[in-house]
C-alpha cells in the first residue's frame, strides 16, 4: 500500500467516523488494519523480481559462455532442469502461502508474492528455452509465431496458477504479435492466426471470469491486439494508427460490458470482469483520442481525418449506453457522454493541412479540451488511474501546443476561453449540489 | 500475486497445477528439438548456393543471413494454382503481386555442379519424387511468356522474387559468423535436409565442398 494511499484511507476513516457512520470499536480497527499494511511488502517484492532478475541474468551469462562445447541434449535438460527448478520454487511457495493464510500468518501475502514472482520466472525461462533451442538448430527469427507461444505459454501458466503476471505477459505477448509491421514492415497489419485468436479467447475469458486476477490495465492490454486487429480491418487506408476506428471499437465495448452489467442473475465476478473490461475500453477512447491529437499535430501515422461512417457508428453505441436510463427513468451516463463528445471533437476536426507551418490557436479546442473531457469523464465515473493519465497527457498536449504554434498570443486568448468555461462549469456544479443538499430532507 | 482459489486448493491439486505447467513450458523446446533431429536424421539431403551476411541478434548471438540462390529465383516456372489463389492477381494487366506469407512449393532439380537449383514453383505441393521444398513468399510477381524484359520469361507464367524457406539463419560461435561473411560467396554451400512434409532443416556449411560445421543432433 503506497503511503499516499493510507494517508487518505486515514483521512476518510477520520471523515466517516466524524460522519458517525462507524463507532469508535470500528474507527480503531480500520486504522490497525491499515497500519498492518507495511509499504515495506512492495518493496520487498521489487527486490525479489531485481534479484530473480539479476540472477537469472547471470546464469544465462554463465551457461552462454559455455554453450558451444554442450551437446544440444545437454542443452535441452539443462534448460528443462532450470525451468523444472523454478516451477517446483514457485509451487512450493504457493503451498507455504496457502498453510500460512490458512494459519492466519501475515507472511501469507509475502509468500504470495514470491509464488507470483517465481511463476513468472519460470515463463521466462521456458521462453528463454525456445529461444535458444532455436538458436541451437539454426531456426529463423519469427517474431509474431514466438510471440504467440509465448502468450499461449503466459495463458496456460495464469489459467493453471491463478497467476495474474502471467496473464499479463501473454497479453503483452498477443499485443506485439498484433503488431502491425512486424516481420515485414513494408506490408503492415497482417491478419492474426487462429491459433493466437484461440489463446486471446481463453486468455480474455479468464480474465473476465476472474478465473486470472486481472485489473482494467490488464484488461487494456487484452484489448489491444483486438484493437489493432479491428482498426486495421475497419480503418480507412493501410496500416495507420486509425482514431475513428479505435472509438468505434471503444463505445462497441464498453456499451456491450455496460449492457452485459445490467443483466440479471450474472455471477458477482463475471459483472466485476465487465465492470474492469467497461473501464479499459474506456482507455481505449483515451487513446483513440490521442492519436486524433497525433493526427492533429501531423503524425503521418496517425489517421484522425473526418470519417463520418465511423462516427455515425457511434450513434448506435451511444443508444444503447442511453436508452435503458431513459426508458427506466434513471439518471444520464453523464461521464460516457463527455467521454463521446470528447472522442466526437478529437474526431470531427480534420487533421492540419501538410503545408501549414505552426498549429493554429484554435487547436487548443480540437487537442487539448478532448483529452481535458476524457480526464472529468474518468473522474465522474471514479476511474482515477484514466483521470490522471488523461490529466498527464493534458499536460503534454499543453506543452506541444505551446512548442508548435506560432501564434502565442491566440493559443494564450484560446486557452484563457477554455480555462473560463471550466471555472465557470465549476460554478454551475458547486450551485447544483448546494440545490441538492438543500432539496433532501 | 498468486490468485486467492488457488490458495484454498488442496495441496495435491496445487502440486499437480504447478506440474502441469512445467510440461506445459517444456512442450515447445522439447517439440523444436525432436522435430529437427528427426528432419536431419532422416531427411533428404540438397546442396545449395548461398551468400552470407553476419548481423547479430540481441537475444540469440551471432549469426549469419544466408540467401541461398533458390530463394531469389527470377523467370521461374510457376503452376496456375498460384496466379488463382491470389486475390488481386491481374495478369491481363499485367500487375500479379504475390502477397507475402503465401505458402509456396518448390521442387528442386540436381545440376551438373552438384547443386540443387529451383525448377518450378507451385501452391500446391507437386505429386511425384521429385525434391520440394516447402517455403512462404517474401515478396514476388508472376509474369506471362513474353512480358516484361527480354528473355525474362520463358515459360507460360513465370515467378520472379524471394521466397523464404526457413533455414537463412546460421547462428555461430562469437566472431565466426563475421569471418564466414568475409569469404568468397562461390566457396560458401549449405546442406539442408528436406522431410517428407517438404520443410528443411539446416544440416551443415560447407566451404570448398569441405563440412565446417555440422548442426548436432539429439
Amino acid at each position: 500500500m503506497s503511503f499516499t494511499y493510507r494517508d487518505r484511507v486515514r483521512a476518510d476513516i477520520r471523515r466517516w467516523a466524524a460522519l458517525g457512520l462507524i463507532d469508535a470499536e470500528q474507527e480503531r480497527r480500520l486504522d490497525a488494519d491499515v497500519a498492518g499494511r507495511s509499504g515495506l511488502v512492495r518493496v520487498q517484492v521489487a527486490l525479489a523480481v531485481a534479484a530473480a532478475l539479476l540472477l537469472g541474468t547471470a546464469a544465462i551469462a554463465f551457461v552462454a559462455a559455455n554453450w558451444d562445447g554442450m551437446s544440444p541434449f545437454a542443452r535441452l535438460l539443462l534448460l528443462l532442469a532450470a525451468d523444472a527448478l523454478a516451477v517446483g520454487l514457485a509451487c512450493t511457495a504457493a503451498l507455504r502461502a496457502r498453510e500460512a493464510l490458512r494459519a492466519g500468518a501475515a507472511q501469507g501475502g509475502h509468500l504470495g508474492w514470491l509464488a507470483e514472482v517465481l511463476t513468472l520466472l519460470s515463463l521466462a525461462v521456458a521462453t528463454g528455452s525456445i529461444a535458444l533451442m532455436g538458436q541451437t538448430f539454426h531456426l529463423p527469427a519469427d517474431t509474431r509465431a514466438f510471440a504467440v507461444t509465448i502468450a499461449a505459454l503466459g495463458t496456460a501458466t495464469a489459467l493453471l496458477t491463478r497467476s495474474g503476471g502471467a496473464g499479463g505477459v501473454a497479453a503483452l505477448a498477443l499485443a506485439v504479435a498484433a503488431w502491425p509491421g512486424l516481420d515485414h514492415p513494408v506490408i503492415g497489419a497482417r491478419p492474426l492466426p487462429w491459433s493466437a485468436w484461440a489463446v486471446w479467447a481463453a486468455l480474455a475469458a479468464g480474465m473476465l471470469w476472474g478465473r486470472i486476477p486481472a485489473r482494467p490495465l490488464g484488461l487494456l492490454l487484452v484489448l489491444v491486439p483486438l484493437a489493432l486487429q479491428v482498426t486495421a480491418a475497419i480503418g480507412t487506408d493501410g496500416p495507420h494508427a486509425d482514431a475513428g476506428a479505435l472509438a468505434v471499437l471503444a463505445f462497441g465495448l464498453i456499451a456491450t460490458a455496460h449492457a452485459g452489467q445490467r443483466v440479471s442473475r450474472l455471477p458477482a465476478r463475471l459483472r466485476t470482469g465487465l465492470g474492469h473490461a467497461e473501464t479499459a475500453a474506456t482507455g481505449l477512447v483515451l487513446a483513440a483520442v490521442l492519436i486524433g491529437v497525433a493526427g492533429q499535430f501531423g503524425w503521418p501515422a496517425a489517421q484522425a481525418g473526418r470519417a463520418l461512417p465511423q462516427l455515425l457508428l457511434l450513434a448506435p453505441c451511444l443508444g444503447l449506453l442511453c436508452l435503458p436510463r431513459l426508458l427506466g427513468h434513471g439518471p444520464l451516463p453523464i461521464g460516457h457522454l463527455i467521454l463521446a463528445a470528447a472522442a466526437l471533437a478529437s474526431l470531427a476536426f480534420g487533421p492540419v493541412a501538410a503545408d501549414a507551418d505552426a498549429v493554429e490557436a484554435v487547436s487548443v479546442w480540437k487537442v487539448l479540451v478532448p483529452v481535458l473531457g476524457v480526464a472529468v469523464a474518468a473522474q465522474l465515473d471514479e476511474r482515477r488511474s484514466l483521470s490522471g493519465g488523461a490529466l498527464a497527457a493534458g499536460g503534454v498536449v499543453i506543452l506541444a501546443l505551446l512548442m508548435l504554434s506560432g501564434d502565442l498570443i491566440g493559443v494564450s486568448l484560446q486557452l484563457l476561453i477554455a480555462g473560463g468555461l471550466a471555472a465557470l462549469a465549476i460554478g454551475l456544479s458547486l450551485r447544483l449540489q448546494r440545490r441538492l443538499a438543500a432539496d433532501t430532507p | 500475486m498468486i490468485g486467492l482459489p488457488l490458495r484454498r486448493a488442496g495441496r495435491r491439486g496445487t502440486f499437480a497445477a504447478f506440474a502441469l505447467v512445467f510440461l506445459v513450458q517444456a512442450a515447445p523446446s522439447i517439440q523444436i528439438a525432436l522435430d529437427q533431429s528427426r528432419r536431419l536424421a532422416s531427411g533428404r539431403p540438397v546442396l545449395l548456393a548461398t551468400a552470407t551476411k553476419d548481423p547479430r541478434d540481441l537475444f540469440r548471438g551471432e549469426y549469419s543471413i544466408l540467401s541461398y540462390e533458390a530463394g531469389q529465383p527470377a523467370g521461374l516456372a510457376a503452376a496456375p494454382d498460384l496466379a488463382e489463389r491470389q486475390a488481386g492477381c491481374d495478369l491481363a494487366g499485367g500487375d500479379c503481386r504475390l502477397a507475402a506469407g503465401t505458402p509456396v512449393h518448390v521442387t528442386l532439380r540436381p545440376g551438373p555442379d552438384g547443386l540443387h537449383h529451383a525448377a518450378s514453383i507451385a501452391v500446391a505441393r507437386p505429386a511425384g519424387e521429385g525434391l520440394v521444398l516447402r517455403g512462404t513468399v517474401q515478396f514476388g510477381s508472376l509474369t506471362r511468356r513474353g512480358e516484361g524484359k527480354p528473355g525474362a520469361c520463358a515459360h507460360d507464367l513465370c515467378f520472379s522474387g524471394a521466397i523464404a524457406y526457413g533455414i537463412e539463419r546460421w547462428y555461430g560461435p562469437q566472431g565466426v559468423p563475421a569471418n564466414l561473411d568475409t569469404l568468397d560467396r562461390g566457396r560458401i554451400r549449405v546442406r539442408a535436409r528436406v522431410g517428407e512434409d517438404g520443410i528443411a532443416a539446416l544440416d551443415a556449411i560447407l566451404i570448398d565442398g569441405e563440412d565446417f560445421a555440422r548442426t548436432p543432433r539429439l
